[in-house]
């Protein structure tokens, strides 16, 4: 049975799991550095959307959640979905929330900190996930997989 | 799909919600003659979706004619959902004893109970879907569980503009099964 676990934790226990994962070694994760750039651009207000990146925007101007765009994602259970309403998205209920955590994320104007812990159609993944809020009803958002597998290939597949 | 929302408060402590979708052909099983199913027959016979002023006098009628005492009330709960708005944020929430004092879901709290219920029925809203669940919810370390029924309602132009949201307490034989989802076919008593 599918399975989708979403647990919202403190912005402390966020960057706790990210120092964990990089300890001892002095570096950063990509969620850290994503964070530190967007703290740095915040000064009074939300930073702009052209100050970073497509591949971390969530298009979340609409009211709709459903109506909201990844302007560049390749997901895992659809490979392609830039610039496609979130409402599209194969994975309906997993959208739906997705779409509903972006908006709660877009209405408070903080950091919002989730851990996710899914399988869905044999795909099991586990991450953390960073939405930070962008000016014009923006986000920025980044994820660090934790745990990844993938079913494997029927026989005969290469 | 089983889901579950997770909040960890100040104190430490975790608020949890948890659902577990239902087939709806198992409601002719575990809803058997009550309130559930008959709101469900109902709604598909009118629609899907069912228009909302029809949907809403039938459903009416149907509990009304129910007998003071029918079992099928016993911890009965129903809730209507003004979906006009598009943000779900700004959905307002009735009950048929107070209906003329709605309140947005964004004045709902706990956030986790109103980020799960807007996922839920914003869901309902746009896929014009019956949404049969078991729910666990632990918040401030109370524990409640129950099954619901949402059923999304259109206004003249099809548009889906309310929801229906029907409540009842698991049962015993509920609780003694994890095989819900599948319905008669698979409950232990037809698995022998």
């Amino acid at each position: 049975m599918d399975q989708d676990e979403r647990r919202q934790i403190t912005f402390d226990q966020f960057m706790r799991l990210e120092r964990l994962a990089k300890w001892g070694t002095g570096r950063q994760t990509k969620l850290q550095r994503l964070y530190a750039r967007w703290s740095d651009a915040r000064s009074h207000r939300a930073p702009g959307v052209d100050q970073f990146s497509r591949d971390w925007i969530v298009d979340a101007r609409a009211d709709n959640p459903q109506s909201f765009v990844l302007p560049n994602h390749t997901g895992y259970y659809a490979k392609s979905w830039s610039s496609r309403y979130l409402g599209d998205f194969p994975v309906t209920a997993h959208a739906a929330r997705c779409g509903v955590e972006y908006l709660a994320a877009r209405e408070s104007g903080e950091p919002t900190c989730h851990y996710l812990n899914q399988r869905i159609d044999g795909i099991i993944r586990e991450y953390v996930r960073l939405v930070l809020p962008l000016a014009d009803g923006h986000l920025l958002y980044g994820t660090r997989i934790l745990r990844l597998r993938t079913p494997p290939a029927p026989a005969g597949f290469a | 799909m089983d889901s579950t929302f997770v909040t960890t408060n100040p104190d430490g402590s975790a608020d949890s919600w948890r659902s577990t979708d239902i087939d709806l052909g198992a409601i002719w099983y575990w809803d058997r003659g009550g309130v559930l199913q008959d709101a469900y027959t109902l709604w598909t016979r009118q629609g899907p979706p069912a228009r909302d002023e029809n949907f809403r006098a039938a459903l009416n009628r149907a509990i009304v004619q129910r007998p003071a005492g029918d079992a099928a009330l016993t911890g009965l709960s129903l809730f209507q959902v003004d979906a006009t708005p598009d943000n779900p944020f700004d959905y307002r929430l009735a009950t048929p004893a107070q209906p003329g004092q709605s309140m947005k879901l964004r004045s709902i709290e706990p956030p986790l109970l109103r980020t799960a219920l807007m996922a839920d029925l914003n869901f309902c809203k746009n896929a014009g879907r019956a949404n049969y669940q078991r729910i666990t919810q632990t918040i401030g370390g109370e524990t409640d569980e129950y099954i619901r029924l949402l059923l999304p309602t259109a206004n003249r132009d099809g548009a889906v503009n309310h929801i229906h949201g029907l409540t009842r307490p698991v049962t015993a034989a509920m609780t003694q099964t994890n095989e819900m989802s599948h319905g008669p076919g698979r409950t232990p008593a037809n698995n022998v």
